[in-house]
């Protein structure tokens, strides 16, 4: 990318850093979630469903807030990880990546719900007849079955999670090199008198990261269907 | 080793929907259940592998030599099942396929390799173990399912409808495949099926299930 300053570079490598620790954080519950969710037969399943889905519709300002409210220094969560750990999350790195992680958490669960709801009952059905417990089964059977969705999931919340806002500036504030990510130096930028170039140039930039993400987590989706023989 | 269902009774809120005395199934023996549609027959079949959807009732025993296996999860009863669809694992070659039921007691991939082979060749497969199952014809899947089911070494077989979805000229030739295993190995076999051709070639006793509304 032609004409990117060194800063503007550490807003990209930043980005990069939260997304993918975002997914990281999100894909093992986001699977168990999405499982309960298809499979599960409890009371407050619709409730469980909703609060997960939370985050798509309340405005990401609040999802921010709310994560103060349980993380800050003081906050019931907050207040143990500092005092035992050590762990502070406001205003850092880690924070950004815990605010983008629920921010794009339904995004992966809708992704991984849609991968088990295609796998054939039949075939966990035909591998307990053969023999095979209920461990055994989700490794060898349903895990390999539904991975075309957690991938596609994981990808498009890649995608989504470079480019979240509200929610990271809101909890984790706009700290260059530490939570300064794509969006928010475009923010800053724009907010700069004579930054319009710099916010063009990370404009394009991140035009260009989500469409690629888009695209591969199309691929990965067609080819991944086409290996289990479902396309 | 004779399958022997003791006093089965099945209901569905609160109706009943199948009702028997005794069914003794012997070794090397197929008994076939027949009977209309919502007779209880693949329910049946269902209560005896252990698999009955939680909202039915279930009484009775399943005695498997002898032994009482009504308490047992279906991946603990060693009782193979054969569906109407074939459900290979699309993800698994055909090899694979197989190699799933292998009891863990055959140890060495080289032994599992030659009895997986071993049991292709038999079944004029030979050569098939790499192929994507997505890649093989609806006798040749057929076959490699009941193969599957039978290197799981199952103490008992059921038989839902496998034939039904094959052609009448296949039906034939897959329909002997499996009762002459069946003859071979010396295990019970039950059947559940509509076509009276099936009940003919199986050799056995013929169970008619009666209307549900008249249980």
């Amino acid at each position: 990318m032609p004409g990117l300053t060194a800063e503007e570079w550490g807003a990209v490598a930043l980005s990069l850093e939260v997304a993918t620790r975002s997914v990281l954080v999100s894909l093992v519950p986001a699977v168990a979630v999405a499982w309960l969710l298809a499979r599960g037969r409890f009371p407050g399943r619709m409730l469980l469903d909703a609060l997960v889905h939370l985050p798509l519709v309340v405005p990401p300002v609040v999802v921010g807030w709310g994560l103060l409210m349980l993380f800050g220094v003081r906050g019931p969560i907050g207040a143990p990880l500092d005092a035992w750990f050590g762990v502070r999350l406001v205003f850092t790195t880690e924070g950004a990546a815990l605010a983008t992680a629920v921010m794009s958490f339904p995004l992966i669960v809708r992704a991984v719900r849609l991968g088990l709801e295609a796998v054939d009952p039949g075939l966990e059905a035909a591998a307990r007849t053969l023999g095979a417990g209920p461990v055994d089964r989700f490794v060898t059977v349903t895990l390999p079955l539904m991975s075309p969705g957690i991938l596609a999931g994981a990808v498009t919340a890649f995608a989504a999670g470079l480019g979240e806002f509200g929610a990271v500036i809101t909890f984790a504030s706009n700290i260059p090199g530490e939570t300064q990510t794509l969006p928010l130096a475009i923010y800053s930028a724009t907010q700069t008198p004579g930054g319009e170039a710099v916010a063009a140039r990370l404009a394009f930039v991140s035009f260009g990261l989500a469409m690629a993400g888009l695209l591969l987590a199309e691929a990965i989706a067609r080819r991944m269907g086409r290996l289990l023989g479902r396309a | 080793m004779s399958l022997v269902l003791e006093a089965p009774e099945i209901t569905l809120g609160g109706r009943r929907l199948l009702a028997l005395d005794r069914l003794a199934v012997p070794a090397g023996e197929v008994v076939t259940v027949m009977g209309p549609s919502g007779s209880g027959k693949s329910t049946l079949l269902a209560w005896v592998s252990g698999a009955l959807d939680p909202a039915f009732r279930a009484r009775g025993r399943v005695l498997l030599g002898g032994q009482d296996v009504s308490g047992l999860p279906p991946h603990r009863r060693g009782i193979g099942l054969m569906f109407q669809d074939d459900l290979l694992f699309p993800h698994l070659s055909v090899a694979e396929n197989l190699g799933f039921g292998l009891p863990a007691a055959l140890r060495g991939r080289a032994a599992r390799q030659a009895r997986i082979e071993a049991a292709l060749a038999e079944a004029e497969l030979p050569g098939f173990g790499p192929r994507d199952p997505a890649t093989l014809s609806g006798g040749q899947r057929a076959r490699v399912a009941l193969l599957r089911t039978l290197l799981a070494e199952p103490r008992a077989l059921l038989l839902d409808e496998p034939f039904g979805k094959l052609d009448v000229a296949l039906r034939g030739r897959v329909r002997d495949f499996v009762f002459e295993r069946v003859r071979r190995r010396g295990i019970p076999a039950l059947l559940v099926t509509h076509d009276p051709a099936d009940a003919a070639a199986a050799g056995g006793p013929v169970l008619e299930l009666g209307d549900a509304a008249a249980g």
